[in-house]
């Protein structure tokens, strides 16, 4: 869906972005992670243009995006900034329906939308007529997704979008994004330094330094074969949470026996979803989507095959 | 107190008129010019917000047409755009400006960075950013720069009676001159109301909601262009015949009242400052102004003084008045202070004043050349005796005779001068005076029959023909009033006097008063 090729950006002699390609499928979740002043922004804001690239191709749905004028691009994508970038003048339904507006929808339907896209975002509808001053910041941040939502673009950019929220904020905000029935269709390139927040988002992950990729995959891939010392170093610190969030129950589906019991979740889960479910029992039963197999998952079990298979990855 | 305050209001009722059409002229004044700025002054702030390179330009430049005292920036509008409206609306505007670019610049600077780059990311145009994101977030600070802007103009305007614009100074400067309280007051305190309500009224607006300023700031230019079209511009009088005349003399029976009732003149008018009226007279923008008769610019700018047919003008001879108190502790000052007596006619004081108004030498190099010419020089003695402390009005002649005395009473006494000099007008030196903050200055007779001791008419009738019996009269009655003593006249006569071009005069036959009232009369 979206294709980089050779991207650069030259800020006089200095090169934030450094022939950079990527492709990116349709649905994707797409991280781009790495060091503060790797060039992840700047990236991202090529994309829509915000930022012109010094050289390089960019393609969106095989056209590109050089042959339209930027507002048009920009009406068709889905941008999401950090924080503070409501407009403080409008209300909560008037931010909701500037995209709407632009693109001309007639008030009825922009109405109905602001109202459907709020409830979705566990707010209540008075806070239509709210300003942004009189949110807190989560609640901000909804309406700032609820915003870059309104007119269902397919593809959505969004940098670093909850990095000035607390972590359980953080946490429950972008479970609430995960959950919306449109996720699923959006391809997503969201930019962080988060790296728990690369690995429970990101179907793949692009880590960047010094305006070079060093590498892209997925989640086990770099971090069970990562390319050079670089990946090796910045993944550490957080290497077995990501590992746990990595590897998948399906994916030591063999070692567990069959049997019947009340199902907590499905082989789909990560080893770190069966452990939280384990805090306070020491057994779980699972099923493999496919086929309704039932297993159960003893802890103990559970730790063993994960490290076998971490062993047999690296 | 009570009395006064009837006495303005019986003033403020009598001229309600004059009244109502210098208040309308100053908000008319205040908002043309305030619209100009706006229309120009927010455009710009925007384009200097957009190419920041400019900025420092363009506001260092307004920055600089702010410095420029408001009086100056008025006599240079003279030469470009002659007097009344056209150079008021321009100074007022240019005063306008700084606060008006700087405010829409500051204010558009200042929107969060993020959230001009949602509104770009959102995929609004650069105009859709300006307008509906950066302009309104920018209206608080923009609409702070405007309510500055018009307190500003509010109180330049003020300045635009000097220059035949109309407006609240009319009367300020009139009482000024007059020592007239009510009048100053029936100016001032309509100015002042007039800063306050304006004031008031956008600092409502400018805490509205974005939302609810909206509209009203879509309404403000309709009303401000109301406001504006307060400013009629004079009236068509008939006649070919235009005079400047000075607030002073505009509001005296030895001036513009005299020339009604005793001439029964119907002479088309307008205010305005002797600062620039004589250049405008030698300019062909008036025919006929207000000056003194031994005005150095008489001779600059070729004009001729009318003959006062009907003794109108009272005798103005120029004499040093003293606190007797001063006096009375150093007898010697008076000897001193005598000496100029008798050295300088009507023409030597025209040319000393020629020397300053014109050639622009300095008021002590003038003194000093006379006084060795005369053989009066001495070198100060530098004694420390006392201190006199000498005013003068703010026009040259005073200076120039402040400068004499000082030189005079440091060369010939043991006592050291201090000058208070520039004290604006009758009034202001006057006051000085009686407060003890200046010892002495150069009074006029005729300035001291009518307007410090506002003498009655008939009285006045009697003695205007007589130039020592109004000496002898002021004299006598500031002696017993004030306790000031008028000292020997100097020699000069410095009336009041009408003047024309000397062609203008030649061509039209007019040698008299009689003979220009003759002339309106008849075009
Ligand atoms: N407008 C600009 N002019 C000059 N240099 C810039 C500009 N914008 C970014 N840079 C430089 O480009 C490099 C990449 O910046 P970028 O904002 O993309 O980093 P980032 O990866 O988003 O960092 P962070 O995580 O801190 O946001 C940095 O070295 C930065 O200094
Ligand atoms: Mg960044």
């Amino acid at each position: 869906m979206i294709t980089v090729k050779g991207l650069r950006k030259n800020y006089g002699s200095n090169r934030a972005v450094d022939d950079i390609s990527f492709d990116i499928q349709e649905g994707e979740k797409f991280i781009l992670l790495g060091t503060s002043g790797c060039g992840k922004t700047t990236t991202l804001k090529m994309l829509n243009r915000l930022i012109e690239a010094s050289a390089g191709e960019i393609k969106v749905n095989g056209e590109d995006i050089k042959q339209h004028d930027p507002e048009t691009l920009r009406r068709g994508i889905g941008y999401i900034l950090q924080n503070n970038s409501l407009f403080p003048h409008y209300t909560v339904e008037e931010n909701i329906a500037v995209v709407p507006q632009l693109l001309g929808w007639d008030n009825e339907k922009i109405k109905a939308r602001c109202k459907e896209l709020i409830q979705k975002l566990h707010l209540s509808e008075e806070y239509l007529s709210y300003y942004p001053a009189q949110l807190s910041g989560g609640q901000q941040q909804r309406v700032n997704i609820a915003r870059a939502l309104a007119a269902d673009p397919p593809i959505l950019l969004m940098d670093e979008p909850f990095g000035a929220l607390d972590p359980v904020t953080r946490s429950s905000i972008r479970k609430e994004l995960t959950q919306l029935d449109e996720y699923e269709r959006k391809t997503i390139v969201m930019v962080t330094h988060d790296v728990d927040e690369a690995f429970e988002i990101g179907d793949r992950i692009c880590l960047m330094d010094k305006g070079k990729i060093q590498q892209q995959g997925r989640a086990a891939e770099l971090l069970f074969k990562p390319a050079n010392d670089f990946v090796r170093n910045f993944l550490s610190e957080h290497y077995m949470q990501a590992a746990l969030k990595t590897v998948k129950i399906k994916d030591v589906w063999y070692g567990f026996d069959a049997e019947p019991g009340a199902v907590a979740m499905t082989s789909e889960g990560s080893i770190w979803e069966a452990m939280e479910l384990m805090q306070d029992k020491p057994v779980i039963y699972a099923v493999e989507k496919s086929n309704g197999k039932i297993k159960k998952i003893e802890r103990n079990i559970l730790l063993e095959l994960f490290s076998n298979y971490t062993a047999t990855q690296v | 107190m009570n009395e006064k305050q009837q006495s303005l209001w019986d003033f403020m009722v009598q001229q309600h008129d004059k009244l109502l059409d210098q208040t309308l002229a100053h908000i008319g004044l205040t908002f043309i010019s305030l619209l100009i700025a706006v229309a120009i002054g927010v455009p710009l702030g925007i384009l200097i917000a957009k190419r920041n390179k400019l900025a420092g330009t363009v506001l260092g430049f307004a920055g600089i047409l702010q410095t420029i005292p408001s009086i100056a920036l008025l006599g240079f509008m003279i030469p470009l755009l002659g007097i009344g409206a056209k150079p008021a609306i321009a100074a007022l505007f240019l005063y306008a400006l700084l606060p008006i670019i700087r405010n829409t610049y500051t204010g558009i600077i200042g929107v969060e960075p993020s959230i001009r780059e949602a509104a770009k990311g959102m995929g609004m145009s650069s105009s859709q950013v300006l307008f509906k994101v950066e302009l309104p977030l920018a209206m608080p600070v923009l609409l702070a720069g405007i309510r500055t802007a018009t307190v500003i103009n509010v109180g330049v305007a003020t300045l635009a009676a000097y220059i035949a614009a109309g407006g609240l100074g009319e009367f300020i400067f009139g009482g000024i001159s007059l020592n007239n309280t009510n009048m100053i007051l029936a100016g001032a305190i309509p100015a002042a109301l007039l800063a306050i309500i304006f004031d008031f009224l956008l600092s409502r607006v400018q805490h509205l909601t974005v939302k609810k300023m909206g509209v009203v700031v879509l309404a403000l230019p309709v009303l401000v262009l109301l406001l504006s079209s307060f400013y009629l511009l004079p009236a068509a009088y008939e006649g070919k015949i235009l005079a400047g005349f000075t607030p002073e003399f505009m509001g005296r029976t030895d001036g513009y009242l005299g020339l009604k009732e005793k001439y029964k003149m119907r002479i088309r008018t307008v205010v305005i400052s002797d600062a620039v009226m004589y250049k405008a007279a030698y300019e062909k923008k008036l025919d006929v102004i207000s000056g003194y008769s031994t005005d150095g610019r008489l001779k600059a700018y070729d004009l001729v003084t009318l003959i006062d047919d009907k003794n109108i003008f009272p005798p103005y001879y120029a004499a040093p008045i003293v606190r007797e108190e001063v006096l009375q502790q150093y007898p010697e000052l008076e000897e001193a202070l005598n000496m100029l007596s008798g050295n300088i006619d009507d023409a030597t004081m025209t040319e000393l004043n020629y020397r300053a108004d014109y050639l622009h030498e300095m008021p002590g190099k003038i003194a000093k050349d006379f006084l060795i010419a005369k053989g009066l020089w001495k070198e100060p003695r530098k004694g420390k005796k006392g201190i006199i402390k000498i005013g003068s009005k703010i026009f040259g002649e005073q200076y120039i005779l402040s400068n004499m005395y000082s030189m005079l009473i440091k060369g010939y006494t043991d006592l050291d001068v201090e000058t208070k000099t520039g004290l604006g007008g009758t009034k202001i030196c006057f006051d000085a005076m009686t407060n003890k903050q200046i010892d002495m200055y150069p009074e006029y007779t005729g300035t001291g029959l009518l307007v410090i001791l506002q003498t009655g008419t008939d009285t006045v009738n009697k003695l205007i023909t007589d130039k020592n019996a109004v000496y002898e009269y002021v004299k006598d009655n500031f002696i017993g009033r004030y306790h000031i003593k008028w000292l020997k006249p100097i020699g000069f006569n410095n009336a009041y006097a009408l003047m024309m071009r000397r062609k203008q005069s030649e061509q039209l036959n007019i040698k008299t008063i009689s003979n220009l009232k003759a002339y309106i009369d008849v075009n």
